[in-house]
């Protein structure tokens, strides 16, 4: 399940061996919720119904069926770099989108704030009314240094309120205060139902000089991803969001629409496993059955733990 | 010859330092701190550092003439401190930016010259060596490494032994070694075809810089056995080099250390944490991140590192608990964990230490 560009999935657990919340919408004990985002040349296919989808649970084909994306809500976990490079017409900006996302969801969903810079703050814990995250943006202050991947992990637990958990993490990618490794917030993304989205502010594409098929010297006009933006790609991708980078800060704020318009362009499949263990990794498999040309991204896996036990490394 | 007297005398001849600056050292002297931060008395410095070389040779070359009595009346320690306290002062002003570019450091250039001309040698070694490790932690505090491994290793080239300024030059090798391990090889080498061997090159400066940060810690240890920051770093460094058994064996040895100081034991314990993890013992890793927190109730980088052990161990409920504690220690207790201060090395330690320097220049 691979797609290249706008595609996403996330994944609810209705069950009760499941860590994350149990949505109120469920009409099976122990049915597995599967985010899927479909498009056709980068664009979002629309009026799909489940008969259109295939989904494997361990290379087994599971019966679908499609659940309205109203009737759940969304838990919007803005998570948001307050460190000291973010003082200036940066945090301006940020403010900006910050209020464009709120004002993009709907009366249905919640929205809460952590922000960081080396120390974690929940600003706003998940609730519906937006004014109080509106007032806790105007009243960031920027400073100190960077823990991330603290951040973004705290951000994968945190929201156990009901519905569907969207973290939208914003960051330049610099960390210099992280406990947590890159490789540590992967495997908890890994077992998480949240859906990443990193927006990340990225160097501006480079000249590069590089050599033609005739071994001329030419210039290259490339967008340089740095390792530290590959890590947060992995995380985000790894539950079915992605990476959008913005050269300029001034691009948040309909960076920050664009993230909502396409978990609200997305599909929930349902099923009820069968077939397979319930205890443990599940790999999953999503595809549209019958249109040429389309991409579907989906999370990969999903994890049932057995309550006190370890879980297998995810690989 | 008194001050006002070496002042009226020293400004009455033409070619030595100004008025202004002898006068604004005098003041210093003094206990008067308010100059610093101001410009006057400092326009143009070279000019007054020259003029105060020019007054050295002469004094050097007089006998037992007048310019030898006023150049030995010169209050040069006060002198240093004036200047340092301008360079702390200026580099404070940029605020706690997370990155800083090197830039110069005039003041800093001007306090080690005129340490140089202290005329008595006795008098100088001890004030020099507690100064450099003074303004070495304060250049580490701001991170300008370059100019503290500049610093450092000239105190170094004096004082080979002394197990604090091992333990400065360990820390700065050891925070350079971190963040180049985080850095993007794209910055060093913006050319795709150069960035490969840029990476590497990159991965064998860390690996170089770790292994002579422990040398660094290994002999400040054998200079002062009690010095247990250093085998605290040694643990890290071990650990951060793919060696989590030593590094368990070294963070045991200070938890097993009953006058270690509570911040050392809480760093021990964290690091032990850490070892233990990589060694596959979580259960271990969690005992010993609790008894972190014990010593550090509101530590937000211990709580985080429970909750993420205990994941680990499939406990979801107690890590989300922990998780929690974590966020709700924000704001609380000290303002900075010793977790966030360990890349900072002693810099803890550069206000109290410029502070007795002062108080030895003006009392």
């Amino acid at each position: 399940m691979r797609a290249a560009g706008l595609v996403a999935a996330a994944l609810l657990m209705a069950s009760p061996l499941a860590a994350q919340p149990v949505p109120t919408f469920s009409a099976s004990v122990e049915a597995v919720y599967v985010d899927v985002f479909v498009t056709r040349d980068g664009r979002p296919v629309g009026g799909l119904t489940a008969a259109d989808f295939e989904v494997r649970d361990n290379g087994v084909k599971q019966d679908v069926s499609l659940a309205s994306l109203d009737e759940v809500p969304i838990v919007a976990v803005m998570v948001f770099d307050a460190s000291a490079s973010l003082a200036g017409a940066r945090l301006d900006d940020l403010r900006a989108a910050g209020r464009a996302l709120l004002s993009g969801l709907r009366a249905q969903d919640e929205a809460m704030l952590l922000t960081f810079s080396h120390e974690l703050r929940l600003a706003v814990p998940p609730r519906s009314d937006r004014s109080a995250v509106q007032r806790a943006l105007d009243r960031l202050v920027p400073g100190g240094h960077t823990a991330l991947w603290d951040a973004l992990y705290a951000g994968l637990k945190l929201p156990v309120a009901l519905g569907r958990p969207l973290v939208v993490l914003f960051t330049d990618g610099r960390d210099d205060l992280s406990w947590l490794s890159p490789e540590q917030v992967l495997d908890v993304a890994r077992e998480s139902n949240a859906l990443v989205h990193v927006v990340a502010i990225v160097p501006p594409a480079q000249q590069v000089l590089a050599a033609g098929t005739s071994g001329a010297l030419r210039t290259e006009t490339r967008a340089v991803e740095p390792p530290r933006l590959r890590a947060l790609r992995a995380v985000a991708e790894v539950t079915g969001g992605r990476l959008w980078p913005a050269s300029a800060s001034a691009q948040l704020g309909s960076t920050f629409l664009g993230v909502l318009a396409e978990m609200q362009s997305r599909y929930l499949l349902s099923y009820t496993p069968q077939g397979v263990p319930r205890e443990g990794w599940h790999r999953l498999a999503v595809k549209v059955k019958g249109r040429k040309g389309t991409t579907v991204r989906s999370r990969g896996a999903y994890f049932v733990a057995e309550t006190a036990q370890a879980p297998p490394p995810a690989r | 010859m008194s001050p006002l007297l070496f002042l009226l005398a020293v400004a009455a001849a033409g070619g030595r330092p100004s008025l202004a600056y002898l006068d604004a050292v005098e003041q210093y002297r003094r206990g008067d701190r308010d100059l610093v931060g101001e410009t006057w008395w400092i326009e143009p410095l070279d000019e007054e550092i020259d003029a105060l070389k020019r007054l050295r040779r002469t004094a050097a070359t007089c006998g037992d003439c007048a310019e030898r009595a006023r150049f030995e009346a010169f209050p040069h320690e006060a002198a240093v401190m004036l200047h340092t306290e301008q360079d702390v002062h200026e580099r404070d002003q940029i605020g706690e930016r997370e990155e800083v570019a090197p830039g110069p450091a005039p003041h800093l250039e001007a306090a080690r010259e005129i340490l140089e001309m202290i005329p008595d040698l006795e008098r100088r070694r001890r004030f020099e060596r507690p100064w450099f490790l003074a303004v070495v932690l304060h250049l580490h505090r701001r991170g300008q490494w370059l100019l503290a491994e500049e610093y450092v290793g000239e105190a170094l080239r004096r004082y080979p032994d002394d197990p604090r300024l091992l333990l400065a030059r360990g820390s700065l090798l050891e925070t350079e070694a971190t963040l180049d391990a985080r850095a993007d090889p794209a910055e060093a080498a913006p050319r795709m075809s150069t960035r490969a061997r840029a990476a590497w090159k990159m991965a064998a400066a860390v690996r170089n810089r770790l292994a002579d940060a422990e040398k660094c810690y290994r002999r400040a240890l054998k200079a002062q056995p009690d010095l247990l920051e250093a085998r605290v770093r040694i643990g890290r460094v071990l650990h951060t080099m793919g060696q989590p058994g030593k590094a368990a064996a070294e963070l045991e040895a200070v938890v097993a250390t009953p006058a270690a100081d509570a911040r050392l034991l809480y760093l021990a314990w964290l690091l032990l944490g850490a070892a233990r993890e990589a060694e596959d013992r979580p259960r271990d890793a969690a005992t010993a991140y609790r008894t972190a927190i014990g010593l550090q109730p509101d530590s937000q980088p211990a709580r985080l590192a429970l909750s993420h052990v205990l994941h680990r161990l499939g406990d979801r409920a107690a890590s989300l608990e922990a998780l929690r504690a974590a966020v709700a220690s924000a704001g609380r207790g000290a303002k900075w964990d010793p977790w966030w201060l360990y890349l900072w090395g002693q810099s803890y330690e550069t206000d109290g230490r410029l502070e007795a320097l002062r108080d030895e220049v003006t009392r």
